[in-house]
């Protein structure tokens, strides 16, 4: 339906942490905060979502619970936990370090305390 | 009391073949397929109001959530480490007790344990007792976790008393219970 890039499992277990950070949320609102946050640049696969869900829950990360609301039906919710947050910030400061470390190699950003990088020119 | 439409059966069809190849738990899978359910339907409805046709809506939903027999195995996959440990816990269980009641009725059988294994019967006790208690509340964390409140049955439906409300009906699976 749309060109937007599916993402791996690493990635969705990242954002995942991440969009939970902002609050409490269910599945579909996780997979659709990514989606509207990158402009519908980057897609969250409903197939891969789950199994992440369940594996960070296993891994005590998030905890989930099934709630209600006024009307409509039960919803599960979840929650970061504190070694959720952490294992977010973890994941994030390597992140980046990847992220520096590719820019300096493609020459689009040079790592610190370097000069700078290969370029294509 | 409120019932919901009945689903797509492109929807009904994926969650049948998700259900059918889950290995899980029969209120864990049907917890699982609840939810599911829940995001399809949004899913579809959203693609609906996008401006497809109800029938091209629910295959692009669908679509989007993959095969369901690799979504039903990696489900199942996560699943598992739980059960692997419930089944440590079992397996430590089984193992005392047999062990236990040894020692305690047959002659000679808590000096050998001492001997070979440095168990005492009181020890194996102790050994059986933790570990059901730890199976005990480990089960019973993980349900409070997901049945935070009220009456929960995935037969099909799921009926729910929560705080003063009355019960509601939420059909999940049109007229047809998941297999």
């Amino acid at each position: 339906m749309t060109d937007a890039t599916p993402l791996g499992r690493d990635e969705v277990r990242l954002l995942v942490l991440h969009v939970l950070t902002r609050g409490a949320s269910h599945g579909y609102a996780i997979a659709r905060a990514v989606e509207l946050q990158s402009d519908d640049a980057l897609r969250m696969g409903e197939g891969t979502l789950y199994p992440v869900l369940r594996a960070l829950e296993q891994d005590e990360l998030v905890t989930s619970e099934w709630e209600t609301a006024d009307s409509g039906p039960a919803r599960k919710v979840y929650r970061i936990t504190t070694a959720g947050r952490a294992e977010l910030a973890r994941r994030l400061r390597d992140w980046k370090s990847r992220v520096a470390a590719l820019g300096s190699v493609l020459g689009l950003e040079p790592l610190a305390g370097r000069k700078g990088g290969l370029n294509h020119a | 009391m409120s019932t919901t439409p009945p689903r797509e059966a492109q929807l009904e069809r994926y969650l049948q073949e998700v259900a059918g190849r889950l290995s899980a738990p029969p209120r864990r899978r049907d917890e699982e397929l609840a939810e599911l359910a829940q995001h399809l339907d949004e899913l579809a409805s959203r693609n609906e109001a996008r401006g497809l046709s109800r029938a091209e809506a629910a295959a692009a939903a669908v679509e989007a959530f993959g095969d369901p027999g690799a979504l039903a195995q990696d489900l199942g996959r996560a699943l598992r480490r739980a059960g692997r440990r419930d089944g440590a816990l079992q397996g430590i269980a089984m193992a005392a007790t047999p062990l236990w009641l040894g020692a305690v009725l047959v002659p000679g059988v808590e000096a050998w344990l001492w001997r070979t294994l440095r168990l005492s019967a009181d020890l194996l006790l102790a050994i059986d007792v933790v570990a059901l208690f730890a199976l005990r509340w480990l089960r019973d964390r993980d349900d409070l976790r997901r049945w935070p409140r009220g009456v929960y049955a995935f037969d099909g439906t799921v009926e729910r008393h929560v705080d003063e409300r009355p019960p509601q009906i939420v059909t999940l699976f049109g007229n047809e219970p998941p297999r």
